[in-house]
C-alpha cells in the first residue's frame, strides 16, 4: 500500500520521530491519515511504543490480577473500570465553605495545619471572632480520620489553661463535615518577635518571660500526660495583651499513662494522635516536615523514632527554642537535616561544643548556658525530666537574676559600711597613738625619777596596742569572710557546699586538708590521680569537721556533718559498700587503691568509728559495729590493733608500750591521733597529752595532729546546711543528692529520702552523674531505706525489674544495657539475691548475646564452673584473666564428678591457651590427685598440652 | 530494564524534598498502613509506625543490595515493615494477653516465611498499590482522557482503532499518547516495578 505523503513502508525512524512528535505538521497530518488504515505500520508503532517490553507485560499482569481478582487489593471496587486510577483531590480542593454553619458564620480560609482547614469566623450569638478548623472534606470521608479529629479537638478542649488556646465549641458543618471552634488570637508569633531582633540582647527580659509562660504551659499538658511534640517559635502566639499561647495541639500525643495501658485492640484506648495518615498526601506532609526542618526537634523525633519520643522530646524542643532567644540564631542549621545526616544516622544533630560556644558569645552566666544545653542534650537521659523541671529552673533562674542585682546593691552598701568601719577604726587606732604619745611624752617628764617603773608601762602598754590591733585584723578577717560565705551561698545553691568548707579550710586552718594532700602527694612512691587527689582531701576535710568545736556544744552537729562527709566520699570516691554484708566485695575495693589510699580509706573508717561511738543515735550504734567488724578484718597497724584490744578488754594497759619514746617517735600521724583519742577515752589525759605533745613534733605538719577549724558563728554553719537543704532535685550532682538522701534517711525523713533516690534512677539507670564506683553504694542505702520505709523496697524491686528489661532488650543501645547489667547486679548484691544475677547472665549467654562477654567480669567470680564453661564455650575467643579458675580447685564444684573433670579440663586447656602454664599444671596437679587413674592422667595430658578443644570437651558431654 | 528501585531510592536519598521522595511516600504508605491495620496495630499508633517504616527504608539503602530477582524490593520493604511491627509488639507485649502474644506472633511468623500466603498477598498488594501509585503519578502529568486511552490500549488491550473511534481521535494520536506515557513509565515505573 502506498500513500500519497511517502513510501511504504515508513521507515521506522520516521516512525518514531512521528511518535515523539518531531515531525513538521505536514508530515504529521499525512502519516496521522497513513497509519489509520496500514496494519503493517500500526504493529510496527506498537513495537516502538515498547509494548513487549517486561514492564508493560508486568503492569499488565498486576492489572488483571486486580481487575479479576477481588479482594486483597485496595483497588476502589465501585469504579473497577478503567478510570479505576483516578486522580486523588488535591488538597486545595476543600470547598470554600464561607456561610452560615449553625451560629457560626464562616469567612475566608486562614491556613491549613495538621489535618484540617482553618478560617476565620464569627459566633453570632456571643457576637464573637472565632477561628474555625474544619477537617478537609476528603479525609472527612475516612472514620478514622474524624476520629482522631474529634479527639484533636478534646485534647484541645480538655487542656484549660490559659497558655492554651480555648475551644469552644464541636459542631458539623451544613455537609455534614466536623469542625472546632477556637478564640482568635490577635497578636505575633514568637517567630516574628525573634526575627526582628536587632541583637540576642533585645528584648530579652520580656522574651525569658514569655519562654518562661510556654514552659508553664507545657508543664500543665506534660501533667495532663500529653506531649506537644511541634514545639517551635511559629506556634508560639503572643497576645497584644501580654498572653502567651501555644498553638497548634494537632499532633500531641496522649502517652500512656501506668495505670491504664493502652490495649491494642481497643479502640477506646487508642492514644489521640491526631496526625492523620488518611490518604498519602498527609504523611507525606509529615514527612516532609520531619524531613524539612527538624530545626527544633529531639534528635530521636527526628530520626522517627517514635518509640523514644517523650516529655523529654518537648524540652529539647524547648532548649531549642531557649537557644534562639539566648543566641539570636537558630540552634541548628539545614546542614544537620540534609540526606548525609541521614544516611548516618545523625539526622538532626548538631555539634554541642560549637552550640556552647556560640551561646557563650551571646550569655555571660555560665549557669544558664549549662543548663540550655542541658535541655538540648541528644541523650534524653541528660536532659530535665518534663516541662516542669524546665519551668521551675527557669524561675529560679529569673528570681535569681533578680535577686542578684539587688544583691550587688546589697553588697555595694555594704562595702561601704566596712570602708567607714575601717576608717573609724584608724582614728581609733591614731587617737590610741596619740594617747601613747601624749602618755610618753607625760612620762618622759618623770623620767629621771620613774625611769624603770615607766619602761614597764611602756612596754605593757605597746603590747596592749599590738593585741589590739591583732584582734581588729582577726575581726575584719571574719567579716570579709563571712560576706564571701553569704554571696556565695546566694549564688549558687549546688556545688556551694563543697567551696564553703575548702574555703573553710584554705582560710582559717593551720594545715588544711589541700596541704596534706600535697604533702602526701610528693612523698608518695606511685604518683596519685586526680581522682585519688580529691578522695584524700574529702577525707581530710571530714576530719577536720570532726575535730570542729572540739570543747563546743554544738559539736554535735559537726560530728554529724563529719559523719555525713565520710560516708559520701567513701561511697561516691572509693565505692565502698558502706553496711553491706559482702565484706569481700570490700576487700577487693580496698584492695584496687592506691597504697596512701587505702591507708586514708582505713584511717577514715576508723575515725567515722569513733565520731558513731561518740553519737547516741540508735542508728550509728548500729553502724559502729559494722565499722567495728570491717575495721577489726582490716587493720593492720598494730597500735589500732592494740586500741582495739584495749577497748574491748577495757584493759588501758595493752596501749601502753606505745607510750614509750622509743615506740612512740614510730607512729604514723593517724595512729598518733587515734592513740591520743583512745587515751583520752580511757581517762589517761597525761599520757595522752605526753603522746600528743610528742607525735606534734614529728609531723610538724599533718592534718591528724594540727588540723582545727576555727570556731565560728552559727549563722555560717546554718547557711552551709541550708544550702546542702536547698539542693533539691534539681539534678545538679547524683553523689550531692546521695549524700542529702543517707542524711534525710537519718533524720528519719523517708519519703524525701525516696524521693531522692528514686531522681537518680529515674530512667531506671543511674544518673549519668553519678560516678561507676558510687553504684552499688548508692543501691546499699535504698536497700537500708527500703527496710525501714516499705515504698522504697517496692521501688527498689521494680528498679531491679526494669533493669532486667533493659538488659534483656536488644533494641537497647549496648551502653544502657551495659549500665542495666551493672546496676542489677549492684541491686542483687545488695539484697544477697545475686543468683538472679548469674542466672540473668546465663539467660544472655544461652541466647549468644554480646553483651555477655562485655559483663562477664561483673559476675564471673559468683559463676559455677558449669555456667562458666557454658561461657566459655559460645564465647571461646573471648580471652580475659580467669580469676575463678584458682577457685575451682578448692571449691566443691556443682554437677556429677565426671562433669567437674570435664570442666577442669577444659579449664586447664584454656589456661594453657591464654599463657597461664603455671596455673594450668596447678589445676591438673590437683585434678590428678582427684581423678587418678590411668585414663584422667591420658586425659588431663592432653589437656596440658591444649589438646582438650571444645569440640572434644561436647564429644565427652555427649558420650556421657 | 534500566531503573530498578534501587536508583528510586538513590534518588530519595539524593533530595529528600525531591519529588521522588513524595512519590515514594504517595505509593507505599496506603500499602504499609495497610498491612498495619492488618496486624492490628492501634489507630494513633500506624501513622508514627508507617513513618519509621519509611524513614528505616530510606535510611537504611546502604544496605540493601539489588538480587536482581523480581521483588527483591518488595520483600526487603516486607522485611522492614516485619521488624518494626515486631518492635512495636515487643513494646507492647505487657499490656497484651497471652493469646493476644500468640495471634499475633503466629501472624508475623507467617509474614516472615517468603513462601507464606500471607507474603504472597504482601506482594500482589505492594504491586497493586505500585501499579495505583504509577497511574495517579501519571495523572499528574496527563489529562485523564489520554490515560484512559492508555490503559484501555495497553491494560485491556483493546484495539487501537476501536479506541480511538470511542474517543474521537485519529489513530496515530492514540499510538503517539501511547508512546509518551510509556516513556514516562519507562523513567519512573520501572523503579517501583523490579
Amino acid at each position: 500500500m502506498t500513500t500519497s505523503a511517502g513510501q511504504h513502508p515508513v521507515p521506522p525512524q520516521q516512525l518514531l520521530d512521528y511518535l515523539s512528535g518531531k515531525l513538521d505538521d505536514e508530515t504529521c497530518a499525512v502519516l496521522d491519515q497513513h497509519v489509520s488504515d496500514c496494519a503493517d505500520c500500526c504493529q510496527m508503532l506498537d513495537e516502538l511504543c515498547g509494548d513487549h517490553e517486561p514492564l508493560i507485560r508486568r503492569m499488565r499482569a498486576i492489572y488483571e490480577t486486580n481487575s479479576n481478582a477481588h479482594g486483597i487489593t485496595s483497588f476502589d471496587t465501585s469504579t473497577k473500570h478503567p478510570g479505576a486510577f483516578q486522580t486523588p483531590l488535591p488538597e486545595a480542593d476543600d470547598r470554600p465553605l464561607a456561610g452560615r454553619h449553625g451560629h457560626f458564620e464562616i469567612f475566608d480560609e486562614v491556613g491549613r495545619g495538621g489535618m484540617g482547614v482553618v478560617y476565620a469566623g464569627h459566633d453570632t450569638v456571643l457576637d464573637r471572632p472565632v477561628v474555625v478548623k474544619i477537617l478537609g472534606s476528603q479525609a472527612s470521608t475516612h472514620r478514622d480520620a474524624v476520629e482522631r479529629f474529634v479527639k484533636e479537638a478534646k485534647i484541645g478542649g480538655n487542656l484549660l489553661h490559659p497558655g492554651v488556646v480555648p475551644i469552644f465549641e464541636l459542631s458539623q458543618t451544613n455537609d455534614g463535615r466536623p469542625f472546632f471552634v477556637m478564640r482568635r488570637i490577635e497578636g505575633q508569633s514568637l517567630d516574628k518577635l525573634l526575627s526582628q531582633r536587632t541583637s540576642s540582647h533585645d528584648n530579652r527580659t520580656k522574651l525569658l518571660n514569655v519562654f518562661l509562660q510556654v514552659c508553664q504551659t507545657v508543664a500543665y499538658a506534660h501533667s495532663k500526660q500529653i506531649i506537644h511534640r511541634d514545639l517551635k517559635p511559629q506556634n508560639i502566639m503572643l497576645g497584644h495583651f501580654g498572653e502567651v499561647q501555644v498553638l497548634d495541639w494537632g499532633i500531641a500525643k496522649q502517652l500512656a499513662s501506668s495505670t491504664a495501658e493502652l490495649s491494642p485492640s481497643d479502640p477506646q484506648n487508642d492514644n489521640a494522635d491526631a496526625d492523620a495518615n488518611v490518604n498519602g498526601a498527609n504523611v507525606q506532609t509529615r514527612a516532609g516536615r520531619i524531613l524539612g526542618t527538624p530545626l527544633y526537634m529531639a534528635p530521636e523525633q527526628a530520626l522517627g523514632k517514635t518509640q523514644f519520643v517523650d516529655k523529654r522530646s518537648d524540652v529539647f524542643a524547648l532548649g531549642a527554642i531557649l537557644f534562639e532567644i539566648l543566641a539570636g540564631e537558630p540552634l541548628r542549621d539545614r546542614s544537620g537535616c540534609d540526606v548525609d545526616a541521614l544516611r548516618n544516622n545523625r539526622f538532626g544533630q548538631f555539634d554541642l561544643d560549637h552550640a556552647k560556644e556560640r551561646l557563650q558569645l551571646h550569655v555571660a552566666d555560665e549557669e544558664l548556658v549549662e543548663f540550655c544545653l542541658q535541655c538540648v542534650s541528644q541523650f534524653r537521659d541528660n536532659r530535665p525530666a518534663d516541662a516542669h523541671c524546665v519551668a521551675v529552673a527557669m524561675e529560679d533562674y529569673i528570681e535569681s537574676n533578680d535577686r542578684r542585682i539587688r544583691q550587688t546593691e546589697i553588697l555595694a552598701e555594704r562595702q561601704k559600711a566596712v570602708l567607714q568601719e575601717r576608717f573609724k577604726r584608724r582614728v581609733v587606732v591614731l587617737l590610741a597613738c596619740l594617747v601613747s604619745t601624749l602618755l610618753l611624752a607625760a612620762l618622759a617628764i618623770g623620767y629621771a625619777v620613774h625611769q624603770r617603773h615607766v619602761a614597764g608601762q611602756q612596754t605593757q602598754l605597746l603590747a596592749a596596742a599590738q593585741q589590739n590591733r591583732q584582734l581588729t585584723d582577726a575581726l575584719q578577717e571574719q567579716l570579709d569572710d563571712s560576706e564571701r560565705t553569704l554571696t556565695l551561698a546566694g549564688r549558687h545553691n549546688g556545688p556551694v557546699l563543697t567551696e564553703l568548707q575548702s574555703l573553710f579550710a584554705e582560710v582559717a586552718l593551720p594545715t588544711n586538708a589541700r596541704d596534706e594532700v600535697r604533702r602526701l602527694a610528693r612523698s608518695a612512691s606511685a604518683p596519685l590521680s586526680a581522682l585519688d587527689q580529691e578522695l584524700l582531701r574529702r577525707l581530710y576535710e571530714a576530719h577536720l569537721w570532726s575535730v570542729t568545736f572540739a570543747s563546743d556544744a554544738r559539736q554535735n552537729i559537726c560530728w554529724d556533718e563529719a559523719i555525713r562527709q565520710y560516708d559520701a566520699t567513701l561511697i561516691a570516691f572509693a565505692d565502698l559498700p558502706l553496711g553491706s554484708a559482702d565484706l569481700k566485695q570490700l576487700e577487693s575495693r580496698l584492695a584496687e587503691q592506691h597504697p596512701v589510699v587505702r591507708q586514708a580509706i582505713l584511717d577514715a573508717l576508723a575515725d567515722s568509728l569513733l565520731l558513731r561511738t561518740k553519737q547516741p543515735d540508735a542508728n550509728q550504734a548500729y553502724h559502729a559495729e559494722w565499722f567495728q567488724r570491717v575495721l577489726s578484718r582490716f587493720e593492720t597497724s598494730p597500735v589500732r590493733q592494740a586500741i582495739h584490744d584495749a577497748q574491748k578488754w577495757n584493759d588501758p594497759g595493752r596501749m601502753a608500750k606505745f607510750l614509750e619514746p622509743s615506740v612512740g617517735n614510730t607512729l604514723s600521724a593517724a595512729d598518733a591521733y587515734f592513740l591520743v583519742k583512745a587515751l583520752e577515752q580511757a581517762g589517761q589525759m597525761a599520757d595522752a597529752m605526753l603522746v600528743l605533745r610528742e607525735a606534734r613534733t614529728n609531723h610538724a605538719d599533718s592534718i591528724w595532729l594540727n588540723g582545727r577549724i576555727l570556731p565560728d558563728d552559727k549563722r555560717r554553719l546554718t547557711s552551709v546546711r541550708q544550702s546542702a537543704a536547698n539542693n533539691q532535685v534539681r539534678g545538679e550532682s547524683a553523689v550531692a543528692l546521695l549524700f542529702e538522701a543517707r542524711a534525710d534517711m537519718r533524720s528519719k525523713n523517708y519519703a524525701p529520702s525516696l524521693e531522692k533516690f528514686r531522681w537518680i534512677f529515674r530512667t531506671n539507670l543511674p544518673d549519668a552523674s553519678l560516678p561507676d564506683r558510687a553504684l552499688s553504694g548508692s543501691l546499699v542505702f535504698w536497700t537500708e531505706l527500703g527496710r525501714v520505709y516499705a515504698p522504697a523496697a517496692a521501688e527498689f524491686d521494680s528498679l531491679c525489674d526494669s533493669a532486667r528489661q533493659i538488659v534483656l532488650d536488644s533494641e537497647q543501645t549496648e551502653e544502657r544495657r551495659r549500665l542495666a547489667f551493672q546496676t542489677y547486679v549492684a541491686a542483687t548484691s545488695a539484697t544477697d539475691q545475686f543468683d538472679s544475677a548469674t542466672s540473668l547472665f546465663s539467660e544472655l549467654v544461652e541466647a549468644s548475646d554480646p553483651l555477655s562477654p562485655q559483663v562477664v567480669s561483673l559476675v564471673q567470680s559468683h559463676l559455677s564452673p558449669d555456667q562458666f564453661a557454658q561461657f566459655e564455650q559460645r564465647f571461646p575467643d573471648d580471652r580475659r584473666a580467669f580469676p575463678k579458675f584458682t577457685s575451682v580447685r578448692t571449691t566443691p564444684a556443682m554437677g556429677d564428678e565426671r562433669q567437674q573433670f570435664v570442666t577442669l579440663l577444659t579449664l586447664i586447656a584454656m589456661q594453657q591457651r591464654i599463657g597461664k602454664t603455671s596455673e594450668a599444671h596447678a589445676i591438673a596437679a590437683d585434678a590428678a590427685r582427684i581423678w587418678n587413674d590411668a585414663q584422667s592422667q591420658i586425659e588431663i595430658d592432653a589437656a596440658l598440652q591444649g589438646q582438650v578443644s571444645l569440640r572434644n570437651q561436647q564429644e565427652i558431654r555427649n558420650e556421657e | 530494564m534500566v531503573d530498578t528501585s534501587q536508583d528510586l531510592l538513590n534518588n530519595v536519598q539524593a533530595d529528600p524534598q525531591s519529588q521522588e521522595w513524595s512519590r515514594f511516600v504517595r505509593i507505599y504508605t496506603p500499602l504499609i498502613v495497610r498491612w498495619l491495620e492488618r496486624f492490628d496495630v492501634a489507630i494513633a499508633d500506624r501513622p508514627d509506625l508507617t513513618q519509621e517504616v519509611l524513614l528505616a527504608a530510606a535510611s537504611s539503602i546502604e544496605s540493601f543490595q539489588h538480587s536482581g530477582r523480581i521483588g527483591a524490593f518488595r520483600s526487603w520493604l516486607r522485611t522492614i515493615t516485619l521488624n518494626r511491627c515486631r518492635r512495636h509488639w515487643q513494646a507492647k507485649k505487657r499490656s497484651l494477653t497471652q493469646a493476644q502474644i500468640d495471634s499475633v506472633d503466629q501472624q508475623l511468623d507467617e509474614f516472615a516465611d517468603p513462601h507464606s500466603e500471607l507474603t504472597a498477598a504482601w506482594d500482589a498488594e505492594h504491586d497493586a498499590f505500585v501499579l495505583q501509585g504509577l497511574f495517579e503519578t501519571l495523572a499528574r502529568e496527563f489529562d485523564q482522557t489520554a490515560i484512559t486511552a492508555f490503559v484501555q490500549v495497553t491494560m485491556q488491550q483493546l484495539p487501537v482503532a476501536d479506541v480511538a473511534r470511542q474517543l474521537g481521535w485519529p489513530v496515530g494520536r492514540v499510538y503517539k499518547v501511547k508512546y509518551r506515557i510509556m516513556k514516562r513509565l519507562n523513567e519512573c515505573a520501572g523503579r517501583y516495578l523490579d
